[in-house]
């Protein structure tokens, strides 16, 4: 009985060990310091992982530009698992102190930093009016999504969502290539004539449930007003609204008469989708517009003769139909226990400069939140179609990025469901408002 | 200090470093989560206690409740899972012609990290992967689907996944068992005409009785605890729930969610399942032992 009873604490112990360690709750904060001696600046960041391209070449080079400006100054950029970044960073936040952790931390536009702003430094001090006026995409980095709110972070890149067609594929399924399909209808025709030719309609990435998520957000400018959105966040309005529900009835569609390659259930999003793409297997892309999955990347492999760009096929007339949806690009914040807040401010301001923002679309190929980048500098022709339309203001902020991030992934799960068979349309959505009803509920019982 | 005395002392102190280890690294750790079970907590800022909320909240979770269901059915998979590692190592124990080769390759699969075996099978199991190019070649392209990525196949196919990667250590257990037991009594067995399922059944069972109680109660524990990765790297949960186990959900509640108080109500839950069962477990397979 002795050893039955000291192996049943050994599984014990093992199984609770399983659970999340708690660590001290303490949020060690100290007030400012003046800087003046030597000083170190810790930056987090996703991007860093690669020093020798793309972005992470374009801070290397931002952080040795500060150190030559800022002699006192020496950057510690850390590049951190892009998978588990927030994990890593909620661990920091609860361990960190003056002395240890980030100053300065990457996060994405929208929930990811509204949520984690107990960790943050407000940035109204430091924000000034003519800085604020030239940076677009505050509306998901400022205190209720406002843009005139208390900031948290610093836009600094662009990021979007559009379809990418092949005007090969069109051709050979006898469309025109200059005419992709603008309507529902003809959408779900040329979906039907890429089946006629061996190929299939749309390459869909849907292991992960962000496909649907970007659907959605590319079609919601159709049947819903801003001011619905601005509703939906404050739970005035229903995540079983109809005009939610038309949105996912498209999606439905789209999966029940074919349009998506083989497996795409159990597809990548990144890269694999966007790899079927770039190979011809499918016709369309709802790809985004910098970073990766994009017109340079597509272009490149593609060659940008044979890539077109297009918006959500309208299934619904209204003044926004043909918008397309920004944000979930990077931004940068000051944490909250960083002892350097001014200086952590004045390196996130550098990178956001307007020299660096002209920089990060000729040297990175994607597009700067500081709108003051010389657009003559773009050749390619599907990059000036989206400068084109971002300067029309032809944009609006993403719907799902202002949900809370448990009503994020209940979406995209519940969409899964919808798009296996294993729910309604109705029935998926009523769990998407149950989610977002015990969000709030909780969030008032917090405060 | 008698002989005796300085023995005790001496394992004792021996004892000592794995006992701290233990204390710090596990049982103070599941102490706080069992505190933490019971407040409403972010990482962050200081825990709000709510008392029983996160457990009643619990009894109506309904992704709980299909996470629940999904690691009962891993284990109910476990004599499957113990069977057959337990006829492999029967049959390398006869020492048949290549014995060495096959407890080498069977074992191969357990040295492999679960990442590396679920990328691995995700690449196989792919709707246009060589599992289901092979049984079109075959002729069964009937049977071919989207393994992972239909909800009613997923998970079924995650335990056969499961079943490569452990069978392989189970047979070096059991390996270890028949090695211990007398040549003799099987030989007896034999010349009194045990053969088959009966020879299995009647000697083998019985003579290795604690080695499959050890391993069995291993399977249980493993099939609630060490999946993780797996989920992670296949299915992420899904599509939709269908592959989603207590412990992913208690990942999502604690690291996507913020919801530590509660992702600490669920490992405490998770400990109070595991526990109930390893405890009949052991009850059943130790019955009549006094």
């Amino acid at each position: 009985m002795n050893r039955l009873a000291l192996a049943l604490l050994l599984v014990a112990a093992l199984v609770v060990a399983g659970c999340p360690k708690p660590t001290p709750t303490e949020t060690k904060t100290t007030a400012a310091t003046p800087s003046t001696g030597p000083m170190t600046l810790t930056v987090w960041d996703w991007h860093a992982a690669d020093p020798s391209k793309g972005v992470g070449l374009w801070l290397t080079n931002i952080d040795r530009e500060f150190e030559r400006a800022n002699p006192k100054v020496k950057i510690n950029h850390v590049a951190q698992s892009h998978t588990e970044y927030y994990e890593i960073f909620k661990a920091a936040a609860a361990a960190a102190s003056p002395e240890r952790g980030p100053d300065v931390v990457m996060l994405h536009q929208g929930s990811r930093i509204l949520d984690n702003t107990p960790s943050l430094t407000p940035l109204t001090d430091y924000v000034t009016p003519d800085f604020r006026k030239k940076i677009v995409g505050w509306e998901v980095t400022c205190e209720g999504y406002d843009p005139n709110g208390t900031p948290w972070a610093v836009p600094i890149a662009v990021q979007g969502l559009v379809w990418y067609y092949n005007r090969t594929l069109l051709k050979q399924a006898g469309l025109d290539p200059n005419k992709p399909p603008t309507t529902w209808k003809d959408f779900l025709a040329a979906c039907d004539a890429m089946k006629g030719v061996g190929k299939a309609g749309i390459a869909v990435g849907e292991k992960e449930g962000f496909w649907s998520d970007w659907f959605i957000n590319s079609a919601y400018f159709q049947t819903m007003t801003p001011q619905d959105k601005v509703d939906l966040v404050a739970g005035k309005m229903k995540w079983t609204d109809p005009k939610i529900v038309a949105i996912l009835e498209r999606l439905k569609e789209l999966s029940d008469r074919g349009c998506f390659q083989k497996g795409a259930m159990s597809t990548p999003l990144f890269p694999d989708a966007g790899e079927a793409f770039m190979r011809g297997e499918a016709a369309f892309f709802l790809g985004l517009i910098s970073d990766v999955a994009h017109w340079k990347e597509f272009g490149e492999m593609m060659g940008p003769e044979n890539l077109g760009i297009m918006t959500c096929p309208v299934f619904q007339e209204g003044p926004n139909s043909t918008k397309f949806p920004t944000g979930g690009a990077f931004a940068y914040a000051v944490t909250k226990w960083s002892p350097h807040p001014k200086e952590a401010f004045d390196y996130i301001a550098f990178v956001a400069n307007d020299e660096h923002a002209t920089t990060f679309l000729t040297d990175v190929g994607s597009f700067p939140a500081n709108q003051t980048y010389d657009r003559a500098l773009i050749s390619d022709p599907n990059a000036k179609t989206i400068a084109g339309w971002l300067a029309e203001n032809r944009t609006g902020p993403q719907m799902t990025d202002m949900a809370a991030t448990e009503v994020g992934e209940t979406l995209r799960r519940e969409c899964q469901r919808v798009l296996t068979g294993q729910t309604t349309v109705q029935a998926a959505l009523a769990a998407v408002r149950k989610t977002a009803e015990e969000v709030a509920a909780r969030k008032r019982a917090g405060s | 200090m008698s002989r005796r005395g300085r023995a005790a002392l001496m394992g004792y102190l021996f004892l000592t470093p794995a006992c701290l280890l233990l204390i710090t690294f596990r049982l103070i750790p599941a102490a706080s989560a069992v505190r933490h079970a019971f407040t409403e907590w972010n990482g962050v800022e200081p825990p709000r206690s709510v008392g029983l909320a996160n457990f009643g909240e619990l009894l109506h979770d309904p992704i709980f409740r299909t996470a629940v269901r999904n690691n009962l059915t891993l284990v109910i998979a476990v004599p499957l899972w113990l069977l057959v590692s337990l006829v492999l190592a029967l049959l390398i124990h006869q020492d048949l012609p290549g014995s060495r080769f096959f407890r080498a390759a069977f074992f191969l699969p357990s040295v492999l990290s679960p990442v590396i075996v679920g990328t691995l099978f995700t690449a196989l199991l792919r709707e246009t992967g060589p599992v289901n190019g092979l049984l079109k070649l075959v002729g069964l392209g009937g049977l071919a689907r989207e393994w992972l990525g239909d909800p009613q196949a997923a998970l079924p196919t995650m335990v056969l996944v499961m079943l490569w990667c452990v069978f392989g250590m189970g047979v070096i257990v059991f390996l270890a068992g028949l090695a211990a037991v007398p040549r003799e009594i099987f030989e007896a067995a034999r010349i009194d005409g045990a053969q088959g399922w009966s020879f299995l059944v009647y000697i083998v069972i019985p003579s290795l009785r604690y080695v499959i109680e050890f391993w069995g109660v291993n399977l249980v524990v493993w099939s609630f605890t060490s999946l993780f990765a797996f989920v992670f790297v296949m299915t992420g949960g899904g599509p939709g729930y269908a592959t989603m186990l207590v412990e992913y959900q208690l990942y999502l509640q604690a690291f996507q969610f913020d919801r530590m108080g509660y992702a600490c109500a669920l490992g405490s839950a998770l400990f109070m399942v595991v526990f109930g069962i390893v405890l009949l477990q052991i009850r059943l397979m130790t019955r009549g032992d006094d």
